[in-house]
């Protein structure tokens, strides 16, 4: 338990400022419960949890709980009633981030247009971090694909997990453990960079190892 | 005056449940004249000023998007008649009109409003058309003003009117920390917009169920993408696919029953039917290449879709009864999300060569024409009388709307001040 505490930051967000003020019920149910059960991402007016702007290897903050004109609620330990994170889904979005400091590569594999092939460049990034999790056996890693945003949105939504896939098999070639690997894509629903050109595009064709 | 004759409709009252005032309305901006649109005076309604909605403004602003009309300026008129008598036919002769609506709102004993329309026919000095609406409230003029569009469309046409629809589209505002996602459904002009859902996470994909009661769409909410199903009143909301791996593409089967979509939980993108009552899928793609963005044919019988088995997008056609597949793309090395017209006619599909296009094939003639010139245009979707079609594009960095004929030669931008807009549906025509 003692590394999980190194996990960063995972605040406990009021979803959506604009939105109204979450009914009563809600709140209680949050601020009674220990485990994250209650606190699943919801719709308008209910609570999210985001994972925030992490330094990596910091110390572990607890969740934080703002009612809805700002004022802190409650602190919970987000890793209170998980097991092992070993265990978990590498996708589940409770789960912290974790960073490593000073990687020797950014978390990132890059592809062409329309293309979900790694290239040589995009193996050197996979086989740094095959083997920080072959070192780190209670690590765990979501794979998120993405796309620029030219072409239709579910059509990217699919080529983005193609991507993802070609990440997750090279992992797995280079002997990482299938379960914990997560495939998921955000298509072109969140580009890493903003605008309309190519060098702007080819930033956003990519793939993200997210460690936890 | 022998076609004299008023008919006495009654308004069914849309009763909105949502209690939170709308959004920044869409603003339209029109950008190409129809060089042979028919003129037409919408000669300013008596008694409809007061702060109340323009009728007559909405029915001109609506004949002018479709294309098909060009409304006279109401500073150019000679006169404003509201009745029948008051009409000097040959003023309007010698200003080349050939037709004319005019008309009056007036406040009934009970304070709600009566409208009453005449289209006239100039040249033969007669009433084509007479319409009453009794007991409307305040806000439901502009719906009014909507049905006397889609009547007098009708009546020049001979085609069904789509200005009494709804359009559903996302919204999108970038934080300093977070993006907010609002899935939102307006009037086609853009105006009444009313939010579904909100969330900090992306939204795609909204399909109409063809009782323009429900949505599907898609919503990243957990963390991934999932298929939701929500009524319009926000009483019913319903995950109905959240496999492992991708849940996208929803789309309505014409009967109601079923939904299209793409699921990759047998390893790659793949399309399913959805039988909306018993929960059970249907595998209709087993390729180990991207299929996905499933839509029906008006008739039900096959749907199309997005496949890249040839090593880029191209659509194909699915035949239910003989399992047979047929490619319907052969122009490019990108075409993606299809839509089919309502009356069978059209297939649109987004087309990318020198950038990326709203093209469309005529199933009649087996032509392709590429019918839009903006920029990153996607997401087509057919009004309802198959007349329009409504896309997403980008504008100044800026995600926008736009409505295009499908000849390609009006079209116009609807903005959301400080927001990008896309993944537009059009819905369909309302049950009356």
């Amino acid at each position: 338990m003692k590394t999980l505490s190194k996990l960063a930051v995972a605040v406990l967000a009021a979803s959506l400022a604009a939105c109204s003020t979450p009914p009563q019920k809600e709140m209680d149910a949050i601020l009674d419960g220990d485990s994250m059960q209650d606190t699943a991402p919801g719709l308008d007016g209910r609570y999210q949890i985001q994972q925030q702007d992490l330094d990596g290897g910091a110390t572990m903050t607890p969740v934080e709980v703002y009612g809805p004109d700002g004022q802190l609620l409650t602190t919970i330990d987000p890793l209170d009633g998980m097991q092992n994170i070993g265990d978990s889904d590498p996708l589940d979005p409770r789960l912290p981030e974790y960073k490593l400091l000073n990687a020797l590569h950014e978390n990132v594999v890059y592809f062409g247009y329309d293309q979900y092939s790694v290239d040589e460049k995009g193996m050197e990034v996979l086989r740094y971090y095959a083997d920080v999790l072959a070192q780190d056996p209670r690590r765990i890693a979501a794979l998120y694909g993405h796309t620029d945003e030219r072409g239709s949105p579910e059509y990217n939504l699919a080529l983005g997990e193609k991507r993802a896939k070609a990440v997750f098999d090279a992992l797995v070639v280079l002997g990482i453990d299938p379960k914990r690997l997560g495939v998921s894509s955000m298509g072109e629903e969140e580009p890493a960079v903003f605008g309309s050109n190519e060098s702007v595009y080819a930033k956003n064709r990519r793939v993200e190892i997210i460690l936890k | 005056m022998r076609y004299t004759k008023l008919w006495i409709l009654s308004l069914s009252l849309f009763l909105s449940l949502f209690s939170l005032s709308a959004k920044a309305a869409l603003t339209i901006e029109i950008n190409e004249g129809f060089d042979n649109a028919l003129p037409i005076a919408v000669v300013p309604f008596a008694n409809e000023n007061s702060g109340l909605a323009n009728v007559s403004n909405v029915v001109a602003a609506d004949l002018k998007r479709s294309g098909q009309f060009k409304p006279l300026a109401s500073n150019q008129m000679p006169s404003l008649p509201s009745e029948l008598n008051q009409i000097d036919y040959n003023q309007w002769r010698t200003l080349m009109i050939d037709n004319m609506v005019i008309g009056k709102v007036s406040q009934m004993a009970n304070g709600l409003y009566q409208v009453d329309m005449r289209l006239i026919n100039v040249l033969r000095k007669e009433q084509m058309m007479g319409k009453r609406w009794s007991n409307v409230p305040a806000k439901g003029l502009r719906q009014v003003a909507h049905q006397i569009s889609d009547a007098v469309y009708q009546e020049l046409t001979g085609k069904r009117g789509a200005f009494n629809t709804q359009i559903a589209y996302v919204t999108m505002v970038k934080g300093s920390k977070q993006r907010f996602y609002t899935l939102e459904v307006a009037d086609a002009d853009g105006y009444n917009a009313q939010p579904l859902l909100k969330s900090t996470k992306p939204i795609m994909s909204p399909s109409w169920s063809p009782d323009g009661k429900k949505l599907a769409y898609v919503s990243f909410e957990d963390g991934r993408s999932k298929v939701y199903v929500q009524s319009l009143d926000g009483k019913y909301r319903k995950m109905v696919a959240g496999y492992k791996g991708i849940n996208g593409a929803p789309a309505w089967s014409p009967d109601g029953q079923k939904l299209a979509v793409t699921l990759s939980k047998g390893g790659n993108a793949d399309i399913y039917i959805l039988d909306l009552n018993t929960n059970r899928l249907q595998q209709i793609t087993r390729d180990r290449a991207i299929e996905t963005e499933a839509t029906w044919a008006p008739d039900g019988q096959s749907i199309l879709y997005n496949s890249d088995r040839r090593g880029q997008p191209q659509i194909f056609q699915y035949f239910f009864d003989t399992r047979d597949e047929v490619r319907i793309t052969f122009e490019g090395k990108y075409n993606s999300d299809p839509q089919m017209s309502p009356d069978g006619r059209y297939v649109a599909v987004v087309h990318g060569s020198k950038g990326y296009h709203i093209g469309l094939v005529d199933n009649q003639t087996k032509r392709f024409e590429v019918i839009t010139d903006t920029f990153l245009d996607e997401s087509p979707s057919f009004s309802p009388n198959s007349e329009l079609i409504l896309y997403a594009m980008n504008k100044g960095g800026r995600g926008q709307l736009a409505v295009t004929t499908t000849d390609g030669r009006f079209s116009q931008t609807l903005q959301v001040k400080n927001a990008e807009v896309r993944e537009p549906a059009w819905g369909p025509y309302s049950a009356e």
